[in-house]
């Protein structure tokens, strides 16, 4: 039925640790090189094909069960340090295979649900992590963006559950999505972040719409979702009722702490790409590789002290906003690096291969923008963690 | 170290270096920090180079670090560093103490490692930039005799004596980085103008953040290179402490307005010292284009990082 019958089954201690973890996915990843090249150098045409794809790797490393080490055994993991995941993800990058998109969501939501509501994830997960699903997070609206907690998005109390009205937009992999994180008001329109409650919505629920929206790259990343009464029952609610932000901070300590360590393995491997196929006598750039180079490790060495800290059970607070404010020079300097030694290849390429490549740049964009913009990022950590007099003085 | 070992440690570092008349190698000496650095030699000699930097004093403490791995004793020899730009030595280097007060000096010629004897080397001090503090200016001329007799140290013993030092140097920017980045905050959070503390500018508040985020980010760079161990690991370390500095102090400079660039405020040091630090041992330009040239010539980019 799927390609896992085609590959070696993990066989691992309970209790495992990082090093032998990475030793043993390693040797493994190379005894089935030849399977996994399916998912080395692809180029999808969409987004949608793409998922479809990576869907297949989902399953595959579901099945042989590296992809189920570090999630509880309730939600159907094979337990062991949740870091584990975090090493997976980095030795498919450095073994150049492209992450399913999924692990986007997979990572954040999916820890989350496992996080605030066990009950739902061994429901639900097993279906996101092999591909079956997947989630969008439904927090953005067309008149709140970096300041989100004017959102007017409303939830009213409708018996035992409540009825959602308005409008979300930027949501990412929506567009072929299952089930969306909601944030809504349930407190008075001026309560701010105080009158806010996160649900957790099926997209087939009547009245509710979603149309994709196109990156500039073409790819669907994003969707708006239009609610209309939309009914969601009680028992979907993560968090308390006005409780929505508490849930929110939780869900950007993953964010921007493991997803950006996700992403810098991404860099790492994109750098490693793009020097090997260039061949240049530009004398600027070994200094420029050299700087990009850097700038990855810069974030891959504080993201990596995140993921441990996570992994010991801490609670991250606004710290995790200076591995966002490194990882968005990293994603700059690596996507502007492919294009500057080589422009001309890089600029006037209609191949497949080229288009991810684009979409690869504009997404480098979209990474000082997303989870909070650059600026907002460096506003929290001169706020809570320099502690410098506030913006209004 | 447990957090009171250390906290006694840095208390003890922090004494040593204020007391400006005293040696603080010998100082270090007395504290027993031999044993604290064989006990843990990453942390211990983070922490005595941080500290270093924080109080920006000159003292032999990195020829020991570069002799220890040569295999040489520190106690009646110094090193020459290659002149900043240069990875070895052709007739002129850099010592950080008086080559006529040690017996010998190591020094990295194009030919190798090389042990001279201190008596033929002429030597000049220097405060140049670095105002307060003396460096030395040390000629080297072809020829000069070889101390007897010449231990023959391994073949990688200059490689791994420069990743060393590159790791301790690394520590002391970060200690320097470190106050230019404090000092900045608490100026510009005291400071008011138009009526409220220049801080509370975004654009104050932003060059502080990227500040604090790069040094941030060198410190968990030279864990890893720690951990690492490599001399590419070491290079990455020093290479990213450099740019702190450098981003850090060039911010520190502007954000301190006119007092800040006069005698009378104390920025002036650490931005002097920082920047012939800096240099020593391979500056971020220099590295930076390093690292990338071997990349770009095939070598597959180290992770140097592991979960
Ligand atoms: C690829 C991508 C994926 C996304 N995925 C999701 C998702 O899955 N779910 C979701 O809910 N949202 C998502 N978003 C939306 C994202 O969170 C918002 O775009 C972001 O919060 C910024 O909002 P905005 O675009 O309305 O920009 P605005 O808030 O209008 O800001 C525009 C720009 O102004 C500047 N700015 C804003 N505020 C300040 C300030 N206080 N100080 C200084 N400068 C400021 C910044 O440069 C900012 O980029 C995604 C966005 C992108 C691009």
């Amino acid at each position: 039925m799927t390609a896992s019958l085609s590959v070696e089954p993990a066989d691992l201690e309970p209790g495992i640790d990082l090093p032998r973890f990475r030793d043993r996915f390693r040797a493994w990843l190379r005894k089935h090189s030849d399977v996994l090249a399916a998912w080395r150098d692809v180029h999808p045409a969409s987004l949608e094909e793409a998922l479809r794809h990576d869907a297949k790797l989902l399953v595959l490393l579901w099945e042989s069960g590296w992809g189920k080490w570090g999630w509880p055994e309730a939600v159907g993991g094979a337990g062991g340090a949740a870091a584990l995941r975090s090493v997976l993800i980095d030795e498919l990058w450095a073994h150049d295979i492209e992450l399913p998109h999924q692990y986007d969501s997979i990572e954040i939501l999916g820890q989350m649900v496992t996080d605030l509501r066990p009950d739902l994830a061994q429901r639900f997960f097993p279906a996101l992590a092999t591909g079956r699903e997947l989630w969008a997070q439904g927090f953005s609206e067309p008149e709140a963006g970096s300041d989100l907690a004017s959102l007017r998005t409303r939830a009213t109390p409708d018996g035992d559950g409540f009825r959602l009205n308005g409008q979300k937009i930027w949501n990412s992999l929506a567009a072929a999505g299952n089930r969306a994180f909601v944030l809504a008001r349930t407190g008075t329109p001026e309560s701010r972040h105080r009158g806010l409650t996160m649900f957790f919505v099926d997209l087939d629920t009547p009245g509710l719409v979603v149309r994709p929206i196109a990156l500039a790259s073409g790819f669907n990343h994003l969707a708006e979702i239009f609610l209309d009464d939309v009914p969601v029952p009680a028992d979907r609610l993560i968090g308390e009722v006005d409780g929505g932000w508490a849930v929110l901070m939780k869900l950007m300590q993953y964010e921007r702490g493991t997803y950006a360590w996700q992403r810098q393995a991404k860099l790492l491997c994109r750098l490693r790409g793009l020097v090997s196929r260039l061949d240049t006598d530009d004398p600027a750039a070994p200094a420029e590789v050299g700087r990009a180079y850097l700038r990855v490790l810069a974030t891959r060495a504080k993201t990596a002290n995140t993921v441990r800290r996570l992994d010991a059970g801490n609670t991250l607070g606004p710290d995790t906003s200076v591995d966002k404010v490194l990882l968005g020079a990293a994603e700059h300097a690596v996507a502007d690096l492919a294009r500057d030694l080589d422009p001309y290849g890089f600029l006037l390429d209609d191949s497949a291969a080229a288009a991810h490549r684009y979409d690869d740049w504009w997404f480098s964009r979209a990474t000082t923008i997303f989870g909070g913009a650059g600026e907002v990022q460096r506003g929290i950590v001169a706020d809570r963690v320099l502690r410098l007099p506030t913006e209004k003085g | 170290m447990d957090n009171a070992d250390r906290q006694l440690l840095i208390e003890s570092l922090r004494s040593t270096f204020a007391s400006a008349d005293a040696d603080p190698a010998a100082a270090l000496d007395e504290l027993g920090w031999a044993e604290a650095q064989e006990a843990d030699p990453a942390e211990a000699t983070t922490l005595l180079f941080t500290e270093h930097g924080r109080h920006a004093v000159t003292s032999s403490l990195l020829d020991r670090v570069v002799l220890a791995e040569i295999g040489a004793d520190h106690a009646d020899a110094a090193v020459v560093y290659p002149p900043f730009g240069a990875d070895h030595v052709t007739d002129e280097g850099v010592a950080l103490v008086d080559p006529a007060t040690v017996a010998s000096v190591w020094v990295q010629r194009e030919s190798g490692l090389a042990q001279l004897s201190s008596g033929e080397l002429s030597a000049r001090p220097v405060h140049g930039f670095d105002t307060a503090r003396t460096w030395w200016r040390v000629r080297v001329p072809a020829g000069t005799p070889a101390a007897t007799p010449v231990p023959q140290p391994p073949p990688d013993a200059w490689e791994r004596a420069v990743a060393a030092g590159r790791r301790a140097l690394a520590a002391e920017l970060h200690g320097i980085t470190e106050v230019l980045l404090q000092n900045a905050i608490r100026h510009t959070s005291e400071r008011v103008q138009y009526g409220r503390p220049i801080a509370a500018y975004q654009t104050v508040r932003h060059r502080l953040v990227e500040g604090h985020a790069v040094l941030e980010a060198a410190r968990s760079v030279l864990d890893s290179a720690w951990t690492d161990g490599s001399p590419w690991a070491a290079a990455v370390a020093k290479a990213v402490a450099g740019t702190a500095y450098r981003d850090v102090a060039r911010h520190a400079m502007q954000l301190c307005g006119a007092v800040g660039l006069t005698r009378e405020h104390h920025q002036h040091g650490f931005v002097e010292r920082g920047a012939l630090l800096e240099e020593l041992l391979g500056s971020a330009r220099h590295l930076e284009r390093e690292l990338g040239y071997r990349l770009l010539t095939g070598l597959r980019a180290p992770a140097v990082v592991e979960l």
